[in-house]
């Protein structure tokens, strides 16, 4: 390998985006840190292969390629532990709350904006499938285009966009959900 | 438009990401369709404050970190080895240093097999392994997988889990009453563990056969604060573990 210096000036100020990108998908710190420096090392021997195209899109499809097959490991070991949401599940909470929307109350819309929280939404998006979270965190927060997202997920365009889509309406039922529960117990 | 495909449409309409004559379509239908219109709402909320999140930044430290293991690989490169697998390109002249690696491996190997069967402290494992198997009967829901007082009920259950068939005895009337058993792995083998109760205490007692690199400790043990205690008797190694106090742990060896 050449060693090419300019690989650090290139990649590391991408730093942040290739972090949290791992940390939404593994959504444990130590893991992605370990998901980050991995991807890092790979970026560096496949340098020679990059051709001066924008270097966030092609550092964080490696990143989202690593981060995945440590999921795929992890989920081998975790296949039959009890979900953490049904360990704590509160006995006292009438049961099944989420779906029955009661009529008289105030219109979901209104909630949904009142509830713009910021708890809330961590705990919509921890609900979501890694595949709907991988497109939100793309386009919502790195603000990448549609063709920049293809590029990280090795998808066509068209593929980003149904999945975004899906990804939003997901979350939206989601946060609904949530900020419906919340309500609840304030009262 | 339907509502369906508005909404399905939504997305990449919020996104500009539409071609002129879907994205009027798309408009026109939101504008006059209250649905719709608050599904957008929605999403407009949704994205905005999914921004609003920002991205979460790396902790202090990894940037050094990845630095120095990315000079690592550098030097590693260098000698032909890798961190971790190369999955890439290959070539010509790194064939004779994979070879070389390779014999390396192979030969680490050996040593490494070597030290495992020559471990000098065979008897530190296994103090090691029934701490840990009773530390974790601790932390699971049941310390046992058969509850049972009657020891005629306990020993048949180890029946076909163990090649051996453990004595089983009920201390109820010494003040250790049997709760049941377990099975548990120690030392490369799967041996039989008894549960008993003395007051609050928890003791597991494992027992496997004796054989010629049967290992007990000269006198009762600590490790992690938990009393240890070993013994052979009747052809059978046994390992006691327990918090409670020695002289009650040797009591009960007394007894069993």
């Amino acid at each position: 390998m050449r060693a090419p210096k300019g690989f650090e000036q290139q990649a590391l100020p991408h730093l942040d985006a290739a972090y949290s990108l791992a940390f939404w998908l593994m959504r444990d710190r130590a893991d992605a840190e370990d998901v980050v420096q991995d991807a890092y090392i790979r970026a560096l021997r496949g340098f020679d292969g990059f051709r001066g195209e924008a270097m966030r899109p092609w550092l964080l499809a490696i990143v989202r390629n690593v981060a995945w097959r440590a999921l795929a490991v992890r989920r081998r070991f975790t296949n039959n532990v009890i979900p953490i949401e049904a360990a704590y599940a509160r006995p006292d909470q009438d049961e099944p709350g989420v779906m029955d929307i009661p009529s008289g109350e105030p219109s979901a819309e209104t909630r949904l904006i009142e509830a713009g929280d910021r708890a809330l939404l961590t705990r919509a998006l921890d609900a979501l499938t890694p595949l709907f979270r991988e497109v939100l965190v793309l386009r919502e927060i790195e603000e990448m285009s549609y063709a920049e997202i293809a590029t990280v997920l090795g998808v066509p365009q068209g593929t980003v966009m149904s999945r975004l889509s899906r990804a939003r309406a997901e979350l939206r039922l989601r946060f609904k959900d949530l900020a419906q529960e919340n309500g609840k117990h304030a009262v | 438009m339907r509502c369906e495909e508005v909404q399905d449409l939504a997305s990449a309409w919020l996104d500009n990401e539409l071609s002129e004559a879907r994205a009027n379509a798309v408009a026109e239908h939101e504008a006059h369709c209250e649905a719709c219109h608050g599904y957008v709402t929605d999403l407009r909320m949704i994205m905005s404050q999914m921004s609003l999140l920002g991205r979460e930044p790396a902790p202090p430290g990894l940037e050094e970190r990845i630095r120095v293991s990315l000079a690592e690989e550098r030097d590693a490169d260098e000698r032909g080895q890798h961190i971790i697998p190369f999955t890439g390109r290959r070539r010509w002249s790194g064939f004779v240093q994979q070879a070389a690696s390779l014999a390396a491996v192979c030969l680490l190997s050996v040593f490494g097999t070597w030290a495992v069967v020559h471990r000098p402290d065979a008897v530190s494992t296994t103090e090691h392994d029934v701490v840990a198997a009773h530390v974790r009967s601790l932390l699971q829901d049941s310390p046992i997988q058969v509850t049972s007082s009657d020891s005629h009920t306990v020993r048949p259950w180890f029946n076909g889990k163990v090649e051996f068939a453990p004595p089983v005895k009920d201390l109820a009337a010494e003040g250790f009453p049997l709760v049941g058993g377990r099975l548990d792995y120690v030392d490369g083998h799967r041996v039989a563990t008894l549960v008993y109760r003395h007051g609050l205490h928890t003791i597991s007692v494992f027992v496997w056969p004796e054989n010629a690199a049967s290992p007990t400790l000269s006198a009762p043990a600590q490790l992690d604060g938990l009393n240890v205690l070993s013994w052979t008797k009747d052809g059978m190694v046994w390992w006691a573990v327990s918090d409670m106090e020695t002289g009650e742990m040797k009591e009960m060896r007394s007894l069993l």
